[in-house]
């Protein structure tokens, strides 16, 4: 009976072991965008073009997690001189805190294709939680590369203030929305 | 009222001159000697409105307001002291080089051997040369106020120019609140700058400048005109027997060239700010 015990949670955790799939971030397909009020007058819209991480999938059991990493740097709003005073210690301070990064916390999926990630986000030396809506998942063998990938759509809402940029308050905009496209490949 | 505060034009003019006016007007009645006080307390209430007074994480804005404060009490002391020591003066410089150090640390400490010895190194060296070019006008009020007014607008329109808005701002803020120590100065020639006046504001004119070399963009030879306007004003030698806002006046033609090559440099190479 001992035996039986031991071969089922031994099988238990083989199954959770396979269930739970490791896939590293493409960076030729994963973007962080944002938006941001430009004095009231427009919304600007703005991405990051580095970027890097792990996404472990894990629908049956509680292993699922998302690590990203983001070069500060490589922020791009299509003119270079406000990239340039973003970088700068006015706003993202890029020298001083080169990486922006989000590690997952909890993930909870509903249904097939969305879910709730909980998370901290850390920009500018500053960690707070930010929670990841995600609208679109998509885990199959793409019909190019003929690998494993899983892809996903998120959005989120920060204050730039939570993270100590308060440059130009009230002026641009303290709001600002985050959407990410993800896609990972397998192994 | 909080719109007004939160204008930057005014965080970094009008605010840091009004305020430092009303310190000259309090410490002239009570603490003239440390009159030069005045200019930190309104360059500290506009850093207050512009930055904010929170120093965590530390970055190295913050990193500035706080060297800027601890150089106060040093200043102090050696306004205190009837003669300072040639190796007291070694030990102060050498101190300004490794705060500057400090400030640059993040990015020195990343670079390769080679690199990081020489953006630490001409980092430290611009910090003891402004510094102690500044502190030598100590006992020249007029030439102090001049030199220190053009090197901290020099140092903010070119960090303007140079993406850092941050650094601009607490640069021109410094200016305009030298400025009103200067206005005083003219109107009241017995006004002595002493340490409390020389030693923060020249060495937080070195902090912000190298710091916008190293954080934002602007071009290292920028620092070039700048580092020496304090030792041009030391050589400036006004007619004393003029009026003393026409010596002021000489004083600033004679200066304020190498403030305008700064911010042209900078805004040659970088362009206008964007705003």
């Amino acid at each position: 009976m001992r035996h039986a015990f031991a071969a089922l949670a031994l099988a238990t955790l083989s199954a959770s072991a396979f269930a739970a799939d490791s896939y590293t971030i493409d960076p030729a397909h994963t973007y962080p965008h944002f938006t941001i009020s430009h004095l009231g007058f427009s919304t600007m819209h703005g991405r990051f073009n580095s970027t890097s991480g792990t996404v472990v999938v894990d629908r049956k059991g509680t292993g699922s997690s998302v690590d990203v990493k983001i070069a500060t740097a490589s922020v791009d709003t299509g003119f270079q001189k406000r990239d340039d005073h973003l970088r700068s210690g006015d706003f993202l301070n890029a020298v001083e805190f080169p990486v922006i990064t989000y590690k997952s916390t909890k993930i909870v999926f509903s249904g097939e294709s969305a879910a709730t990630v909980d998370g901290n986000l850390t920009m500018s030396g500053v960690t707070k939680p930010v929670t990841l809506k995600v609208g679109h998942i998509k885990c199959a063998v793409n019909p190019q590369s003929k690998k494993d990938v899983c892809g996903f759509d998120a959005t989120a809402k920060i204050k730039r203030s939570d993270f100590g940029i308060k440059f130009a308050l009230p002026n641009i905009g303290d709001d600002m929305d985050l959407t990410f496209e993800v896609e990972a490949v397998k192994g | 009222m909080n719109e007004l505060l939160s204008q930057p034009a005014l965080q970094s003019s009008l605010i840091p001159f009004c305020v430092a006016l009303a310190a000259i007007v309090l410490l002239l009645a009570g603490a003239r000697r440390w009159a030069g006080l005045a200019v930190l307390v309104g360059f500290y209430a506009a850093a207050y409105l512009i930055a904010g007074f929170e120093f965590v994480p530390l970055t190295s804005t913050r990193k500035i307001l706080l060297l800027g404060l601890a150089a106060i009490p040093v200043a102090l002391v050696l306004d205190a002291l009837r003669k300072r020591a040639r190796v007291g003066s070694g030990v102060l410089f050498l101190l300004a080089g490794a705060a500057l150090l400090w400030v640059v640390w993040p990015v020195v400490q990343r670079e390769e051997l080679r690199a990081a010895l020489a953006l630490g190194g001409m980092g430290a060296i611009y910090a003891v040369l402004v510094t102690s070019f500044a502190s030598e006008l100590a006992a020249k009020p007029r030439h102090a106020g001049v030199a220190l007014l053009t090197m901290s607008l020099g140092t903010g329109g070119a960090a303007l120019m140079g993406a850092s808005a941050l650094i601009g701002q607490l640069g021109l803020a410094l200016g305009a609140a030298t400025g009103a120590w200067l206005l005083l100065a003219m109107w009241k020639p017995t006004l002595g700058a002493g340490n409390t006046l020389t030693l923060p504001v020249g060495f937080l004119n070195a902090l912000l400048g190298y710091s916008a070399f190293v954080y934002a963009r602007l071009p290292w030879f920028t620092l070039l005109p700048l580092g020496l306007i304090p030792l041009l004003a030391r050589f400036v030698a006004p007619d004393t027997k003029v009026a003393s806002w026409r010596q002021t006046l000489w004083l600033v033609l004679s200066t304020s060239p190498l403030a305008a090559l700064a911010v042209l440099l900078s805004w040659w190479v970088e362009g206008a700010p964007p705003l």
